[in-house]
Formats: structure tokens, sequence, C-alpha cells
């Protein structure tokens, strides 16, 4: 940024509820193996269809709500939001207008190890449009409408933000936060979570806001950043050779790192909001909120505090754990019991497990059935009665199962029995290996410590793997020591 | 005309007097007649009404027990969704359009027996009170081939007066179901909002549209009714209100009972066409000789709401409409190489009739950005006000009686050069929509050589019950009574 100049932003965020069925139809909002799979009549817009407002959009909202600190409007009320657009079936989007449901909250997020906020305006629900798919089709546009009526909120932030960084950083924790509160999957990729910037600039010192632009088609971290940068150059670019800033909607242009016009202000749509007259306003049954707000997991911001300072996790763990809410959240109960051990199994997921997954080209958030199986494995191994060499065989063979869920992981590890740690079985062994190499064993007497790996070597060998580690160290160190002594 | 009423016709083939399938037959002769001659019917589904009679007679032979409406023959206004069938709701813009699901009333009737003749004409998605700007032409009255119907629900009207189906289910934003009814000489009956789901109709303006029956007689309206009334899940207005056996009021008189008559709509008539207002002041003096008690109310300003009803109705058909655009189904245009805003704009062009698009364009208006206080917020504030009298005017009062119309039909050369002299026609029957309250229109006794003249009754929110029953008392009074205390020679 340039000196003399402040930058300040405002974020729209729109996240995919996680409900089963659209927000207003029993269409299901799971990825469909076909276009225009997923629809009902009221997708289509045909005549006669009517809207049903889906409850469980209408609470996860709240608990987003609730998640940013806002105050709970006890009432839904839907408006019409009339634009044409080919991929819009209805020729209106429904949506919230001037009544959202929630408003005036907080968003709590670290930047640079301080402790920052933003305000946020309002949450409202709304449902998505279809898809416009041009060049399937030589010289057409196709139309998919699997998405249209799926269920979304729009996040709303007042121009709270001074800088790339802290719209970066606000906008991850949001996504973090939506993802704990189980009201979204954060899923930046598949288009879960999509954001916008109001992006305007004044002299530092200014009071008062000067026009701002819309940024649109930031679809990752690295583009929000790089977008509001690049735009705020351009507007004090602009203000330096003594241009004003147009009010525009712009999008950003990846490959050529800048944001281009899309639309001007005068050719912003009259959305003509109205009341839906199909949907009646909804009074938020009695004890939603409360329910919600009791039942409301701990915010990410509270975790990672957590997690870092009192468990001592480094930040990466601290980073992947915060990424895995369900991990997290049932770790938590162990978390307080045994700090050493929830450590432990932690990395544990994120080292053998997660790479044993990998192997096998399996994500592990897709495999997040298999906790309780894992942590069972986790014990066995930590107790010492299963070797490294058990355990990933164990861990293959789970990885490498079609089937979900524990079954998999359980068979393994009954199959893969227990270590050898039996002194009377691993001791003749021992004597055995000790007499089949008297030079190694003088050499190793003389001093030569490193020699101890080989013994080790050998004895896992003739056991395939399954002496228990930790007593066939001893062991050998005993008859190593003991008869030279 | 000979008529044969919903009741008589299902008793008929309940105990065996009557085949379905002759009941049919007649009916489908007459609506050869509807059709050809009034163009009151846009499709006959001859084979599947056959079919369906003969499966009930076929029914009654083995002893199963037959549905409450079995073998009664009914025709549906094209705006209601009957599934495999056109739905075209009077327009181009839906031609080639199939409803791939019924509308819950369709499905009701199809349930309880009825046998779905085929579809009535109309006006244009709804918007009209002449049923003359229908893409299939316009409605014929069943007495006088020159005068117009009636509108919107027209063609169910006139397939009803001339026994082509025992009732016809038609909708109601301003009066669609009780106009045409007045003016062709039926019943008509609009249920209170949210009493008959809306699913599968094709919207107009979701906040007044309601599906209403057209039928021979009150207690034949009423039967249809109570079979395609109650809560529905499709639909989010559908009250959550039971429906009572209407059929058990059906002893009334009209002792003790307190008709309010709202102060200047008889004087409102009177200008427009004396014999409407003669008509309707001879049954309330025939009223109040059997008993009922006359006492004068105040509504708010007829006009006021006539601006607030036409406000409302085309913001919400704005948004409504914006539907057909010609990318999924229904006309498109067939000029070549447009871009997507041409295709919206050139397919609602050519689809939309010059009425339609002039309610959009008012409606689009209304809403616009800059107006939206002064039109369409005052006109919601405007209608809450109106609201507030009726009920209060319900404190005093059992139900409300005025024309259903201040004119009988008019020719169709009779030409309107200004929209709001034909706006104006709805100004008795826009009430019941805005305040969402049930009204029934029946025929009254007219002057003879007179063509018919309808009386309007509306009562308190759900209660079908009180109205049905004033209704049936009134209609000792009707056209069909052989006492003619009402004045009116016949």
């Amino acid at each position: 940024m340039r000196a003399g100049w402040e930058v300040v932003i405002g974020l729209e965020v729109h996240a995919q509820l996680s409900t089963r069925s659209k927000l207003f139809s029993v269409a299901p909002t799971s990825p469909a193996e076909h276009p225009n799979e997923h629809v009902t009549a009221l997708c289509l817009g045909l005549p006669g269809a009517l809207p049903r407002l889906n409850g469980e959009a209408v609470r996860l909202a709240i608990r987003a709500g609730l998640g940013l600190e806002c105050t709970i409007r006890p009432f839904v009320e839907m408006a019409r939001k009339s634009y044409f657009y080919a991929d819009l079936p209805k020729g209106y989007q429904i949506s919230q207008h001037d009544l959202p449901l929630c408003h005036d909250g907080v968003l709590r997020f670290p930047l640079d190890d301080a402790a920052q906020t933003l305000e946020i305006e309002r949450i409202h629900i709304e449902e998505d449009a279809g898809k416009s798919v041009h060049d399937a089709i030589a010289g057409a546009t196709v139309i998919d409408l699997n998405r249209a009526g799926v269920p979304l909120i729009e996040i709303v932030s007042r121009p709270g933000l001074r800088s790339a960084e802290a719209a970066v950083a606000a906008f991850a924790e949001l996504r973090l936060l939506l993802m704990h509160l189980g009201v979204c999957d954060g899923s930046l990729e598949s288009g879960s979570m999509r954001c916008d910037a109001n992006v305007s600039v004044r002299p530092t010192g200014e009071q008062g806001l000067r026009t701002r632009c819309e940024l649109k088609n930031l679809n990752s971290l690295r583009a929000l950043r790089d977008a509001i940068r690049s735009e705020a150059s351009r507007q004090v670019e602009a203000y330096l050779a003594g241009e004003q800033v147009e009010q525009q909607t712009r999008l950003w242009d990846a490959d050529a790192g800048r944001t281009r016009a899309m639309r001007g202000k005068e050719d912003a749509a009259d959305y003509r909001y109205m009341p839906d007259p199909d949907l009646p306003r909804l009074q938020v049954p009695a004890g939603w909120v409360d329910a919600e707000r009791d039942d409301l997991a701990p915010c990410p911001f509270v975790l990672r505090t957590m997690l870092r300072d009192a468990l001592a996790l480094d930040p990466d763990a601290v980073d992947l754990l915060l990424e895995s809410p369900e991990i997290l959240r049932a770790m938590l109960p162990l978390l307080e019991k045994d700090r050493e051990a929830a450590k432990a199994f932690a990395t544990f997921i994120f080292g053998p497990v997660a790479g044993a997954l990998r192997r096998r080209e399996r994500d592990l958030s897709a495999r997040l059935d298999a906790l309780s199986a894992w942590y069972e494995v986790f014990q066995r191994w930590r107790s010492g009665a299963l070797s490294n060499k058990m355990l990933s065989e164990v861990l293959d063979a789970g990885a490498a199962s079609t089937d979900a869920g524990s079954a998999p992981w359980t068979k393994a590890l009954e199959a893969a029995g227990t270590t050898l740690s039996d002194p009377s079985a691993l001791i003749p062994l021992i004597s055995g290996l000790l007499a089949a190499h008297p030079a190694e064993v003088a050499e190793y007497r003389s001093g030569k410590q490193k020699l101890f790996g080989f013994f080790m070597g050998q004895a896992m060998r003739q056991t395939q793997g399954k002496a228990d580690a930790a007593m066939l160290r001893t062991l050998l160190q005993e008859a190593l020591v003991g008869e030279g002594s | 005309m000979t008529q044969q009423g919903v009741r008589q016709i299902r008793d008929a083939i309940r105990d065996g007097s009557l085949r379905a399938e002759a009941a049919v037959e007649a009916a489908l002769l007459r609506a050869r007649i509807a059709h050809d001659r009034h163009a009151a019917l846009v499709e006959i589904d001859e084979e599947a009404a056959l079919e369906a009679a003969r499966a009930v007679d076929t029914a009654r032979d083995a002893g199963r027990t037959l549905g409450p409406l079995a073998g009664v023959p009914v025709t549906i206004k094209d705006n209601i969704a009957v599934r495999g069938w056109s739905l075209h709701a009077g327009s181009r813009i839906l031609e080639g359009y199939r409803s791939p699901f019924d509308a819950t009333a369709s499905k009701r009737l199809r349930d309880a027996g009825a046998i779905l003749l085929g579809r009535a004409n109309m006006d244009e998605f709804g918007m009209g009170s002449a049923s003359t700007s229908g893409v299939a032409g316009a409605v014929r009255h069943p007495v006088d081939l020159a005068c117009v119907a009636g509108g919107s629900s027209g063609g169910s009207a006139v397939a009803v007066a001339l026994g082509a189906g025992a009732a016809s289910l038609g909708t109601d934003t301003g009066g669609s179901v009780r106009l045409p009814a007045a003016l062709c000489g039926v019943v008509g009956l609009k249920p209170t909002y949210g009493r008959v789901s809306r699913y599968g109709v094709v919207a107009y303006a979701s906040s007044l549209d309601q599906i209403g029956v057209l039928a021979p007689s009150v207690d034949d309206a009423a039967t249809i009714l109570a079979t395609i009334a109650g809560p529905c899940p499709h639909d989010a207005t559908s009250a959550q209100v039971p429906v009572p056996d209407w059929r058990t009021d059906a002893d009334a008189s009209l002792e003790g009972v307190r008709i309010g008559v709202p102060r200047g709509f008889v004087e409102r008539a009177r200008a427009a066409d004396a014999v409407v207002a003669d008509a309707f002041e001879a049954t309330l003096a025939a009223a109040v000789a059997s008993g009922a008690q006359r006492i004068e109310v105040e509504i708010a300003d007829l006009d006021a709401a006539i601006a607030a009803y036409y406000v409302i109705a085309t913001a919400e058909a704005s948004t409504n409409l914006s539907r057909y655009d010609g990318v999924r189904y229904g006309h498109r245009t067939a000029v070549p190489g447009v871009d997507l805003a041409q295709l919206h704009g050139k397919s609602r062009s050519e689809g939309f009739g010059p009425e339609v698009q002039r309610r959009i364009l008012l409606g689009t208006f209304a809403l616009s950005a800059g107006y939206h206080d002064a039109f369409y917020e005052r006109a919601a504030r405007v209608r809450a006000r109106i609201a507030a009298t009726v009920d209060q005017a319900f404190a005093t009062c059992d139900v409300l009686a005025m024309p259903t119309s201040p004119v009988r039909a008019w020719r169709h050369d009779q030409a309107f050069d200004d929209p709001t002299t034909v706006y104006a026609m709805d100004a008795y029957t826009v009430l019941a929509n805005l305040c969402g309250l049930p009204a029934l229109s029946l025929p009254v006794a007219a002057p003879a050589g007179s063509l018919p003249i309808g009386l309007q009754l509306m009562a308190p929110a759900f209660d079908e019950a009180r109205l049905i029953a004033v209704g049936r008392a009134f209609e000792s009074f009707g056209p069909g009574a052989s006492s003619n205390e009402a004045g009116g020679a016949r």
C-alpha cells in the first residue's frame, strides 16, 4: 500500500448450509451424477409449483448467527428478488430483504497473534441459482439446475478491515467457524463458500468512506489477498492521477493479476424486492434459539488458544486439528482427561493414519467414521501390543478397504494379533543371535555401540516384525552388557 | 336447459338409477356444444372421461365402495394443473406445455371419483372480467351468444350453465369465480384464502388467488368445496383449519340473521344498471320478509379498494409471470440469432397478450426503486385498513350482501376505451380477496327477458358454514323458485 493511504474492506460471504434437501423443496443437495437430476417442479420453475421453507436451514442459519454473536430476529420473512437470467428458473430469487434473520454481530479472528474483530451487519437466508454451462455444446449455453434452490446464507460484514492480510485472516476464520458450527462444510474448491470483497481507499486519517468497488470471483484465500492488493493500488493510482473511482462490480482475473470492470452503478439491477406471498412470515419456534445456543460447539478462536497454549501443540498440528472439527470434537473429552494422550493421538491421526489413507488415494475427512477404531489401534500401538510394522500393516489393510466405518480397521487389528513380548520366548532367540554373531558381539563390547541397531534388526527379522520393540530392547541390552561384565 | 346437480348425479349413480357412463356421455354432448358454440371449453378429454366413468360402473357392479363424488363430471379451469393435460392459462406463452403433476384440488376431485371432462376457457392468466382475452378465443354467454360470459372463469360458468359437467373449478383473484357466475346465472363460491390449496394453480397474484367452485346450486358448490378444501403440505399458505361438514348446516332459516349492506354500494350499482339495483333490493326485501334484519354498515371507500387491489395484484403478477421467459418450456421466439436478453424480451412480447403485458408493466412500475413506497407499500396499508373496516362491520352483522356486479353481461361489440372502466366491474368482488374472506354469488330473480343478475354474500374468515346456510335460504327467492316474492317475473 502506498504510504499515506489506507484500504477499507468489507466482506460478503455466501456459505452453503449443510442441509440434506433444498431450501424450498425436497430435492437433495448432494452432488448429482447428471445435470438436472436433483430437481423438482419448483426447481424448474414450473407453473403451479410452490415453495415450503426448510426448517433445518433456518436452524443452521440461527446457529451461524449465534456463532457470530448476532441478534436473532424472532421471525423469518422471505422476499422475492427479481431479475432475469437463464439459470434463474422463477425469474426471481427467494431471499431476504430488509429483515434478515440475524443482524449486528461480530467475528473474532487472529491476526499476527493478536485478537481482532470484524463487525457483522447481517446474515440472511437465500436460495442459490442454477448454473449456465457455456460451450459444453458447441455454440450453445446449457442450464443445470441441480444447484437451483440449494440453501445459502449470505454474511455481510461492515467495512471494518484495513489490509488484504486482515481480510484473508477474517475470511479464513469465518470459514473455520462455520465448519465447527456444522453450518457449512467450508469447501472453497466445490464452491460451498464464496467471498466477495467491497474495497475502497482513502488517505490515512480521512474520515468517511470513499466510493467502493465490489470484487467478485475470489475463490481462494490467495485470490482474495491478491485482488484486494491490486484493486487498492488501482484506486490509489486513480486518485493520484486526479481521477475519480467509479462504483463498479469488478471481476478478479487471476491470470492477468488485475480486476476488470464487470458492470457500473448505472447498470445495477433494480431487484424490485417484495415479501414473497407464497411464504407467510414464519415465527421462529419457541426454544429454537435457546436449543441452538445450548448446543453451540466451541469456536475455533477459543480452541486454537487451548490447543496452542494449554497443549503446546505445534502450529501445524493446531491448524490440522482445526481443519477437522469432527476429530477435534471426538478428542475433546480425551483432551480433558489426558492431554498427553490426546496430543499423541492427534499426531497419530495426522501422521500414520492420514499417510496410510493417502497411499491408497483416500481422503482422511471421508473416513472419519472410523475414528473410534483408530483410537483402539492407537492405544494398542502405544501400549506396545502392536509393533510399528504391525501398525503399518493394520493401517494399510484398513485404508485399502472400500468399506466405510470402523469394521475394516477392527478386522485388521484382530488379524494382526499381538506382539511377541514374552521374555521366555525372546531370551532363547537373543542367545541364539549372539552365538551366531560372535565377531559383532565382540566389536559391540569393545565400544562400537552403533551395532545395537544391527542386533535389533536381526531379532525383528526373525520374529517377522512382531517382537515388542521395548521388551526386545531391554532384553538385548541385558544380554549384550551382562555377559561382558 | 335441464341441469343436474352434483348430489343428484352422485346419488343416482350410487342407487343404480344412473350409469356413470351415461351421465358422462350426457355431459360430453353438452361439452361439445360448450366447446363449439361458446368457446367455453378449450379441450375435452373424452376418452379418459368415459374410461373413468366405466371404471366407476365396474366398481359399483362389483359392490366396491364408491368415492364421495363417484361419476360426477366436472370441468377444470385451464389454470389448474391436471397431470398429463395441457396447462395454458389462456396464454400463448404456455403453448405446448403439459403439467407433469396434479393440482391438489384436481387430485382430490379425482380421488373422490369425480370425472374430469376437460379444460375451461378463461382470460389470459385470469386477468380480465369478460373471458375474451384467452388465446382460444372469447367465451360466449350461455343465453345470448352476442354477450360476454364475465371473467375470468367464464368458460367454467358457461360449462355449468349448459350442463357440461355438474360443476367446475375456477380461480378467483378479484372476483373471477363470482363475476362470471353472476353474469351466467349460476352459483360461484370463493372460499376463505387458505381454505383450498393453491398448489398446482398457475399463479396470478398469490396473496389473492383462491380456487373456487361454480355449480348450479349452493349445495352443489358446497359439496365440491368439501372435497377439495383442507390443509395441504405443498402450500405454505394453506390454512391448518379443519373442514366442517357443511351439509349438516343445510337446514337454514333467515330468522334473526343480520344482513349488512354497505352504504353507497347499491347506489353505485343503480348508477351503472338500475335493473341490477332493483333486483338486489327486491331480494333483500324478500329476505327481510322471511325474518332477516337489514343493517347499514360502513366499508372503506370502494375506489381505494380497487386501486389497492390493482397495485397489489399487478405487483405480484409481475414477479409470478417472470418464470415465463422462453428458456425451459412454453413459447420461445423463432427470431434467429438473439442474445439472452432478446430471447427473454421477444419470447415474452410474442407470448403475452396486451392486457397481461399492461399488468406486468404496471406491477413492475409499482415495485420499482423510488415508487415502491408510494404504490406497493401504500396499497398494502390500504388493504389492511379495508380489512379492519370489514372486520368492524362483522361486529354488527352476520353476513354482508351486495350486488356481485354493478352490471349484467354486456355485448362483445361494446368497446371500453379505458381499462379502468372494466377494472371498476370488480368493485364489489375485490373486497373479499383483499380481506381473504369467503364469498358467494348466487342468481336472483330478474325481470322477464333479462340476462341473469347475481347477489353476493360475504362472511367472516373460515365461516363458509354461515355463508352456505344463508346462501341456501336466499336460493328460495331465486330465479328457480316457484314463488316470486322478489318481484322479477320470469
